[in-house]
C-alpha cells in the first residue's frame, strides 16, 4: 500500500453514516479523485500566520568574554539555521534579542527569515533587573502589535542567559515575572552558564533555573528550536510536553 | 415548500499525520420534519482537543449525543421558537455528565475527552445556534454571509474552550434568530478559521462561500450529496487547502436554495460530465 492509498483509507470517514439517508460505502477505490464532480474554491481569507513569540535576554557582560561569547554567537546562529530549516516555525516563530549589559534591544522581532543574528560582544556590568523590564516590555507592546493587526499568536516564551548575579535592583523585574507566569502572560526559563548566581534566578523565575553544562550553547539552542517547532506546530488545547534537557544526556542540570 | 441540499466531511490534518494523531474533527447533519411540516436542517461540528488521549471519541460522541437530543425534542411536538439557552445549557451539562461516565468506565480523565462543539437549528427564516469554543458557524445567502459568533479563544491561538471544562456554561454562546432569510448555513472547526474568515474584520470571506454554495444548490436531488460529499473530502484533503493549514479541518454546508438549470441528471451522467 502505498502512501497516498493509506492516506485515503485512513480518511474513509465511516462515522458519517449517522444519517438517515443511505449512503454508499466508501470503498478502496474512494481515492480517485476523477470520480467526483469539481467542488470546493480557490479563494482563501489570506490571513497571516499565528505568531510564537520568543525573546532571548543574553548576558552580554564583561565576564562572557572569550570562549563564552564565542559560543554564545554560534548557539545564536543555529537556532536561526534550525528554525530556517522548518517551513512552519520560520514562519511563525518571531525572535527578539535583548542583550545586557548595557541594557539595549539589539534584535526587534523577526521571524526567521529574517533574521540575522548580530555579534554579540561582551562588555560592561550585569543590569539583570533593568534587562528583564526591558524585554517584558518589549513582548508587550508586540502583543499590542498582534491584536491591532488581527494576528492569532501563541503563549510567549521568554529565554534568560547569564554567568552572573545582577548588578542593579532586580526585585521589581521578580515580580513582574511573577505576576506574568501566574497570568500566563508568558513563560520564563533562566539558564545559568558557570559562576551564575543560581540562588538569585530562583528567586526571579518561577520555573526552576537550569545550570548550563559547560558551554553548551549549541546543545541548548537546538532543544530551544525544536520545542519551539513543537509549540509552532500546536493546535488550540494542546499541552505541549518539553523534551527534559536536564537528563544525563542533555544540556542542563537543576 | 423549501428543502435542504447539504454536505459535510472532516479531514485529518498534515501536522496530525505528522504526530501520528488520528483526526479529532466530528460532524453530523440531517434534516428532520417538524409539527407544521416545515423541514428542519441540524448539524453539529466537534473538534477534539490534540493534546487529549481520547478527544476524538470525545467529539464523535458530543456530535451524535447533540443531534439525538435535538431530535427527540422535536419529536416530543417542541418547536423552534421554544428552544431557548437553558435548554441547550441542559443538553451541554447531560452530554458532559455522558462522557464523564464513559471516562469513568475507561479509567481516564475526563480532560481526555476535551472537544468543542457548535450546533445549527435551521428553518429558511428562523435558526438556533450555539458554540463552546472555537470554529464558526456562518450563514447568509448568496449576497453574504456572516459569523453568528466570532470564535471563542483564549488568549493564544493554541488555547480554547470545551465542553468538558466545568466551567463551560459560561463559555455557552446561544444565539436565536427570528424572521431574517437563511438560505446558506456553513459550520466549520478552527482549522478552516483562516482560509474561511477575515480576522481583521471580523467577518466572513464570502468567496471562500460562495461558489461552493452556488454549486450545492444545482444538486438534482435534496438532502445528503453523496457525490458532492466526497468532492468536499477531497477539496478538504488537497493540496491548496493543506498549504493553508495544518490542522483538522471539517466542514458542513448546506442551502435552502435551489438552483436546478435542467432535469435531474442521473449520477452517472454527473460523474461522466462533471469530472474534474
Amino acid at each position: 500500500m502505498d502512501n497516498l492509498e493509506k492516506y485515503r483509507s485512513k480518511a474513509v470517514p465511516k462515522f458519517m453514516h449517522t444519517s438517515s439517508y443511505d449512503q454508499v460505502p466508501f470503498s478502496n477505490d474512494y481515492g480517485s479523485t476523477q470520480d467526483f464532480p469539481a467542488f470546493g474554491t480557490d479563494d482563501f481569507a489570506n490571513n497571516p500566520e499565528p505568531r510564537c513569540p520568543v525573546i532571548l535576554l543574553l548576558d552580554t557582560s564583561g565576564s562572557m568574554r572569550g570562549t563564552p561569547i564565542q559560543e554564545l554567537n554560534a548557539g545564536v546562529e543555529l537556532f536561526r539555521d534550525e528554525l530556517l530549516a522548518d517551513a512552519l516555525a520560520s514562519k511563525r516563530v518571531e525572535v527578539a534579542i535583548v542583550g545586557f549589559g548595557p541594557v539595549q534591544v539589539i534584535q526587534d522581532f523577526v521571524t526567521a527569515d529574517y533574521f540575522n543574528p548580530p555579534k554579540l560582544r561582551a562588555e560592561a556590568d550585569t543590569p539583570l533587573g533593568a534587562a528583564i523590564e526591558t524585554a517584558l516590555d518589549l513582548l508587550q507592546s508586540r502583543k499590542d502589535t498582534y491584536k491591532a493587526n488581527g494576528i492569532a499568536y501563541y503563549r510567549p516564551w521568554v529565554f534568560l542567559i547569564t554567568d552572573g548575579g545582577p548588578t542593579d535592583h532586580w526585585q521589581t523585574a521578580a515580580r513582574r515575572v511573577k505576576e506574568g507566569e501566574s497570568k500566563k502572560s508568558f513563560a520564563f526559563f533562566s539558564i545559568g552558564v558557570e559562576g551564575a548566581r543560581i540562588d538569585i534566578l530562583a528567586q526571579i523565575s518561577t520555573r526552576t533555573p537550569l545550570k548550563l553544562k559547560e558551554l553548551r550553547f549549541r546543545d541548548l539552542f537546538q532543544w530551544l528550536s525544536s520545542s519551539l517547532k513543537s509549540v509552532s506546530r500546536s493546535t488550540p488545547g494542546d499541552e505541549v510536553p518539553l523534551l527534559n534537557p536536564a537528563t544525563p544526556d542533555g544540556w542542563a542540570s537543576v | 415548500m423549501n428543502q435542504w441540499r447539504y454536505v459535510q466531511a472532516y479531514s485529518t490534518g498534515t501536522s496530525h499525520y505528522a504526530n501520528n494523531l488520528p483526526c479529532q474533527d466530528r460532524t453530523v447533519s440531517k434534516t428532520i420534519v417538524d409539527g407544521s411540516g416545515q423541514e428542519i436542517f441540524l448539524a453539529a461540528v466537534a473538534d477534539g482537543a490534540g493534546s487529549a488521549y481520547r478527544s476524538e471519541y470525545g467529539a464523535e460522541i458530543a456530535t451524535k449525543l447533540i443531534l439525538s437530543k435535538i431530535e427527540d425534542y422535536f419529536r416530543q411536538g417542541e418547536v423552534l421558537a421554544n428552544l431557548s439557552r437553558e435548554i441547550v445549557g441542559n443538553w451541554i451539562e447531560q452530554i458532559s455528565d455522558q462522557i464523564c461516565e464513559l471516562a469513568n468506565d475507561e479509567g481516564l480523565g475526563l480532560r481526555e475527552y476535551a472537544c468543542t462543539l457548535l450546533a445549527a437549528v435551521v428553518k429558511p427564516t428562523d435558526g438556533v445556534f450555539f458554540q463552546i469554543g472555537d470554529g464558526a458557524i456562518v450563514i447568509g445567502t448568496d449576497e453574504d454571509y456572516f459569523p453568528v459568533f466570532w470564535p471563542v479563544t483564549g488568549e493564544y491561538v493554541n488555547s480554547t474552550y470545551f465542553i468538558t471544562d466545568k466551567t463551560s456554561l459560561k463559555e455557552l454562546q446561544f444565539k436565536s434568530i427570528n424572521n431574517q432569510l437563511i438560505e446558506d448555513i456553513a459550520l466549520m472547526s478552527d482549522g478552516l478559521q483562516g482560509l474561511a474568515l477575515q480576522f481583521a474584520t471580523k467577518t466572513a470571506h464570502s468567496p471562500f462561500f460562495k461558489p461552493m454554495f452556488a454549486r450545492l444548490a444545482e444538486e438534482s436531488n435534496p438532502g445528503l450529496s453523496e457525490v458532492l460529499n466526497a468532492s468536499l473530502k477531497n477539496f478538504l484533503d488537497s493540496e491548496r487547502v493543506c498549504n493553508r493549514t495544518d490542522d483538522d479541518k471539517s466542514l458542513i454546508l448546506s442551502t435552502c436554495r435551489c438552483n436546478l438549470l435542467s432535469q435531474p441528471k442521473s449520477k452517472e451522467e454527473l460523474n461522466s460530465n462533471e469530472a474534474l
